[in-house]
């Protein structure tokens, strides 16, 4: 075999991946020719290199294991009833009485935007009226909504961590709180919007309302029968809200 | 159905095997660990399926690889650009850093050069120790398809450890998973 042959063979050889057969080839011809012996020592001395420098520790595995560990801990039957498939949407609904959202020189929307932006801040240390919605109740919602099939809402890297009904101004809506490592993203949905609130995106019937940078008011003027366009649009609108 | 505890003592282990394989693949560290807690959160939901005979390490990595590619699938752009840590300077990079100066960065900002796809065999059997069989399980891809790669990719690290590194960035493609 000629050397051209034989130092495509180097690579498992090194590896140690080789037939018997082929290996034999291999070590008998390195026997007798120096310039592939050279060329195998550079792959073994790169492989060595490549590996001391890969293996070298990374900074921060205590604070990702923390985080992992405890991204477990709460909310089991949730993360549980995601990987069935339908806590995916986990979207509820709400309703939201008639013209909740008006346009810009509405007062009542700018209340209503004012209040719910003062809920959500203190959603993060303060808990709403309701409590989290237990499973069945949370079915029970998506039953009645037509929303179990719904596909996941949850934007790239964030998990479901729970889903409830807050009342910004007296309305129900549902609020699914999404979270990494860092960030909690709260998406307040209603399937039975009636007018779009003042100053925000709206997007192939979606209405998004970015609110500061931890959260997104995501409503729709329509019934959302098309949840992989409204994942979409919320997973741009947090990686703008991110930039 | 398998507990908290027993997937704690079992996958919680490789955790930094696979913070670093994510960190060198993705080039982004918040990237890396969004996708390090994406792995761990399928895994566990997955988990009350695992039998104790399943490769735990491979399994985990066979998840992360999927979740990295998704998110690049996502991103619609070149992972790399932005990346935090990889560095590709206009100088020389030695191959032999003990007899002409090179470092650990240079060796690794000429991995990031290489195409994905050489990129993560190369990752998972020289620096991570998967042999062949596995590296294919975890790509999913045939072992011939392993093996070829490796070769290919050994070959374009020492290029790139010869040749100007600024070259490099003449690529068009090949970035990002």
């Amino acid at each position: 075999m000629e050397c051209r042959e034989i130092r495509k063979l180097l690579s498992p050889f090194v590896d140690n991946e080789l037939g018997a057969h082929d290996a034999f080839t291999v070590a008998e011809h390195l026997e007798a020719c120096v310039p592939c012996q050279r060329e195998m020592q550079h792959l073994r001395r790169l492989d060595q290199r490549l590996k001391a420098a890969g293996l070298a520790s990374v900074e921060g595995v205590d604070e990702v294991r923390t985080d992992i560990l405890t991204m477990l801990s709460p909310w089991v039957w949730v993360r549980r009833w995601r990987g069935v498939g339908v806590a995916v949407a986990a979207l509820l609904f709400l309703v939201v009485g008639r013209q909740l959202f008006s346009a810009p020189a509405d007062p009542e929307a700018t209340a209503f935007g004012e209040a719910l932006i003062a809920e959500v801040q203190l959603s993060t240390t303060q808990p709403f009226s309701l409590p989290w919605l237990d499973p069945h109740s949370l079915q029970d919602v998506l039953h009645q909504e037509g929303l179990v099939d719904l596909p996941n809402l949850a934007p790239a890297g964030f998990h479901l961590e729970g889903a409830r009904i807050c009342y910004p101004l007296s309305h129900p809506f549902v609020q699914l709180v999404y979270r990494n490592r860092s960030e909690e993203i709260s998406l307040f949905v209603s399937r039975r919007w009636s007018r779009p609130l003042a100053g925000v995106s709206k997007r192939e019937g979606f209405t998004i309302v970015p609110l500061g940078m931890r959260a997104v008011f995501l409503v729709s003027r329509e019934p959302l029968d098309n949840f992989a366009d409204v994942h979409q649009l919320a997973e741009e609108e947090v990686s703008a809200l991110s930039a | 159905m398998r507990s908290r505890a027993s997937f704690e003592q079992e996958a919680i282990p490789h955790l930094e095997a696979l913070l670093r394989t994510a960190v060198r693949l993705s080039g982004n560290r918040a990237r890396a660990e969004d996708a390090v807690q994406e792995t761990y959160l399928r895994a566990w939901r997955s988990f009350r399926t695992y039998r104790p005979e399943t490769n735990c390490r491979a399994w985990l990595f066979k998840i992360l690889l999927n979740v990295l590619k998704k998110a690049a699938g996502k991103q619609r752009r070149d992972p790399l650009a932005e990346a935090e840590d990889v560095e590709v300077s206009g100088k020389l990079i030695p191959l032999f850093p003990e007899a002409e100066g090179g470092n650990r960065q240079d060796l690794l900002a000429a991995v990031n050069r290489l195409a994905p796809e050489f990129r993560e065999v190369l990752w998972l059997v020289v620096v991570e120790g998967f042999a062949y069989r596995e590296a294919a399980q975890i790509l999913d891809i045939p072992m011939g398809t392993v093996m070829s790669r490796l070769y290919r990719a050994r070959r374009e690290l020492r290029r790139f450890l010869t040749v100007p590194a600024f070259a490099g960035k003449e690529r068009s493609s090949g970035h990002g998973m």
